[in-house]
């Protein structure tokens, strides 16, 4: 027969500091993680300040288009959609449903705290005055009928837009001819047989 | 109207239509071309495939019809569109395909059906036809595949 166990009086005190070392462990990791993590949401001191310097700048809205349809890699229209230059990316949010501000769309890139966060490493690549054209570029061309003419030129130019139309009328009206001759047709047999 | 402005479920939904006619046309033109091959393999399919072919026909109309009418409303969202080579490059292939159905619907199934009856001797006139016919439905995958693949890419 066993003698009755008795708790070892120091059992409680290893107990506590093996569980006070696992917490150090996490915080540490944790810490790590956080670290190494994008912060969304959180912006630092410096891209505050770029945010400011970007924003002073005056963005030139022709030279922001180019950033938006071929500086950018990948190219902005690749995600969003945006109207007034046939921009059909369904990746991120569309910019003519957002219509952002000019200080949105720099923050979105310079330090990410909003929607349109920067997610292709933009706030790098591009320099503080192609973020300044990109930002004024979104901005008028998501809110502002005029920079929407040159579509509407487009429409009034390009000559296959006329041929196209043309093509298109031509096809409904002998589409419908035909389908119509073809079940009068189909009508016809039927009664015979 | 402004290209862009229009909602994007309206998009989307003509989008739709326009796939769902390309898929009619595009798939009773196949039809079409497998019905003429079983005829090649069994004459005596002819007659049958004379009656379905017309059903086959009213079917591709009616794809066109639909992706005619939606292909505009697209065009007039997107103008820029136009620019694009792919573009232009289908609407070659489609004046291509829509010329060679005029062909098909004028000469091709009256003569075809006309013929349907001596189709298993194989006289003359059917070995002519054939070829003309042959010819015309080889035009006829190609522009709409291209069209269709054009379709894709843009």
């Amino acid at each position: 027969m066993q003698p009755p166990s008795t708790p070892c009086p120091h059992a409680d005190g290893r107990r506590r500091r093996r569980l006070a070392l696992l917490g150090a462990v996490l915080a540490i990791v944790g810490l790590a993680m956080a670290a190494a993590t994008p912060s969304w949401g959180v912006q630092d001191a410096d891209d505050q300040r770029r945010v400011e310097e970007v924003l002073a700048l005056d963005g030139e809205r022709d030279e922001g288009r180019v950033v938006f349809e071929q500086s950018a890699a990948p190219s902005c229209d690749t995600c969003h959609v945006l109207g007034a230059v046939g921009a059909r990316g369904r990746l991120g949010p569309s910019l003519d449903e957002m219509q952002p501000s000019r200080e949105t769309v720099v923050r979105a890139i310079v330090g990410g705290e909003v929607e349109i966060h920067d997610r292709q490493g933009f706030s790098e690549q591009l320099d503080d005055e192609q973020v300044a054209n990109l930002a004024t570029f979104v901005a008028k061309a998501s809110v502002d009928p005029v920079a929407r003419i040159d579509a509407r030129r487009a429409l009034g130019t390009s000559p296959w837009v006329g041929l196209a139309i043309a093509l298109a009328t031509l096809i409904t009206l002998a589409s419908t001819w035909y389908a119509v001759r073809i079940v009068l047709e189909m009508l016809r047999r039927g009664r015979d047989a | 109207m402004l290209e862009g402005t229009t909602a994007v479920w309206a998009r989307e939904l003509v989008t739709l239509a326009h796939f769902l006619g390309a898929i009619v046309a595009f798939g009773a033109v196949l039809s079409v071309d497998a019905v003429n091959g079983f005829m090649k393999v069994n004459p005596k399919l002819a007659p049958a495939s004379a009656r379905v072919a017309l059903v086959l026909s009213l079917l591709i109309w009616l794809g066109l019809l639909v992706l005619s009418v939606t292909g505009v409303l697209l065009l007039l969202d997107q103008p820029s569109l136009a620019d694009d080579w792919k573009f232009q490059a289908k609407m070659v292939l489609v004046l291509l395909a829509f010329a060679n159905g005029v062909v098909l619907n004028e000469w091709v199934t009256p003569r075809f059906e006309e013929l349907a009856s001596e189709w298993t001797e194989q006289t003359p006139r059917v070995k002519r036809f054939t070829k003309v016919a042959g010819a015309s439905a080889a035009l006829s995958l190609v522009a709409w595949l291209g069209a269709v693949v054009l379709g894709w890419l843009l």
